[in-house]
């Protein structure tokens, strides 16, 4: 047998699928062959050096991976050129980097006294806080050619999504606050910049093994009119909903709304929504 | 009918046909090369967008999931180069001095290795690292790939005595 045939048989590996004769002939060659003996050694070390390790899970679950995924493909916002990795890199740096410096600021908000009906769950964001993030969402947009059609900012999650339309630098930009409760004591609270008429979803991880999954749709001839749905979501093997928290609203600027509450079988909660605006980048400083 | 003669909606349906059948294996090839959540997702990502983007020239749909898992595989390989490459720029390559502990070995030899997979085609990347990273069958790589089981025995011979080829320095000094 040839060294060359020998070595294709023992790479096989599987023993269910080489020619067991043939294999017991290259096994043979092999012992007395010095060149193959040190081939088959190489081979050897560097299957061990490849062998696989134990997987670790996709952020969120198998099926919020999948779902990403899978809204990655068909959502237009990802009709633009692609965003080669560098830029992403850039994203994530500038939207990591400005979440740690500007999320301990929630605790500086506007006093509540104006609002004695808002829950306690639900914070106002100060003018600086709002001034805060109008400068990332120019940071973040500058990344992408001045097209962030949307920012999301979370306790775990940060996210964007390109516009469809026109650049975006000279429109303005709302804040949408969603502040959810669960059980009466804060859950969740997500800002969202986004420009009017751009349709923001996202899926943040959340405390206790759930997700909330949000589709923010905005109107570009009417700011004050939103959609907001916001599934509450148990991660498992698959991500099964518990409840969904949704309205259609009209919202003045500087409102806090009731979207509602939803009763589980994970506990009660409740959604409230507030709306910001964000001077267009031009006037912004 | 090749990929080009269908419509944008039919290709992304297609698309997120492979998402639903196969986002777990891209992942995984993904992960064990980069061994980091966030980076297999964004490499998972880029494959998925490319294929969006790449319609035209992907000839035949039924190539696609080959294509999809080759560049996964190439991509994530790329990334953990760029990575090996920037940590030896910082000086973050521990010396070959002193004594070293067995894992600090096997690390190195695996960094070389990946380093070595990196410069191989695209298909010799895809079969090494199905059959050994993945731990799949020649059949299952064949099927995946479009490929023939001998060419993909044949393949992964001479894949491996390239890679041996060039970590013959690190095996010599070992021995």
């Amino acid at each position: 047998m040839e060294c060359q045939t020998a070595r294709d048989l023992l790479l096989q590996f599987d023993l269910s699928e080489a020619d067991r004769t043939g294999l017991l002939r290259a096994l043979t060659h092999v012992d007395q062959c010095l060149a193959c003996r040190s081939a088959t050694g190489d081979y050897d070390r560097i299957r061990e050096a490849l062998r696989p390790e134990p997987d670790g899970e996709p952020v969120g679950g198998w099926a919020a991976f999948e779902d990403r995924l899978a809204h990655d493909v068909t959502s237009p916002r990802h009709a633009v050129p692609l965003t080669p990795l560098a830029l992403a890199a850039c994203l994530a740096m500038a939207v990591s980097g400005w979440c740690l410096y500007l999320w301990p600021n929630r605790t500086a908000e506007t006093p509540r006294q104006n609002l004695p009906e808002t829950p306690a769950f639900v914070t106002v964001p100060s003018e600086q806080e709002i001034a805060d993030r109008a400068k990332l969402f120019d940071q973040v947009s500058q990344v992408f050619d001045d097209r962030a059609g949307w920012v999301l900012l979370a306790d775990r999650r940060s996210d964007m999504g390109m516009s469809s339309g026109a650049p975006t630098k000279e429109r303005s930009v709302l804040l949408v606050r969603i502040s959810i409760s669960h059980e009466g004591a804060p859950f969740s609270t997500v800002d969202l910049l986004v420009v009017p008429g751009q349709v923001a979803r996202s899926t943040v991880p959340a405390a206790g093994g759930l997700q909330l999954k949000y589709e923010v749709t905005t109107s570009q001839s009417d700011p004050s009119h939103l959609r907001i749905v916001a599934d509450v979501e148990r991660l498992n093997h698959a991500a099964r909903r518990v409840g969904t928290l949704g309205s259609d609203l009209r919202i003045r600027l500087g409102q806090i709304a009731s979207i509602g509450q939803v009763v589980t079988g994970s506990g009660t909660f409740e959604c409230n929504v507030g709306l910001y605006r964000v001077e267009p980048s031009g006037q912004r400083s | 009918m090749g990929a080009g003669d269908i419509s944008s909606g039919e290709w992304q349906t297609l698309l997120v046909e492979q998402v639903r059948a196969r986002s777990q294996l891209l992942y995984r090839l993904a992960y064990r090369i980069l061994r980091s959540p966030e980076k297999a997702q964004d490499v998972c990502q880029q494959a998925l967008l490319k294929a969006l983007r790449m319609q035209p020239s992907i000839r035949e749909p039924r190539a696609l999931p080959g294509w999809l898992t080759r560049v996964v595989i190439t991509e994530s390989l790329a990334v953990r180069r760029r990575e090996q490459c920037e940590q030896k720029g910082r000086g973050a390559v521990v010396a070959r001095q002193g004594e070293r502990s067995p894992a600090a070995d096997e690390a190195e030899l695996r960094g070389l290795l990946y380093g070595a997979l990196a410069e191989l085609s695209q298909p010799a990347q895809a079969i090494v690292v199905l059959r050994l990273v993945q731990g799949m069958s020649g059949n299952e790589v064949a099927g995946l790939l479009g490929l023939h089981p001998s060419e993909v025995s044949r393949r992964l011979h001479a894949s491996l005595d390239a890679l041996r080829e060039r970590l013959a320095p690190v095996y010599a000094g070992d021995r």
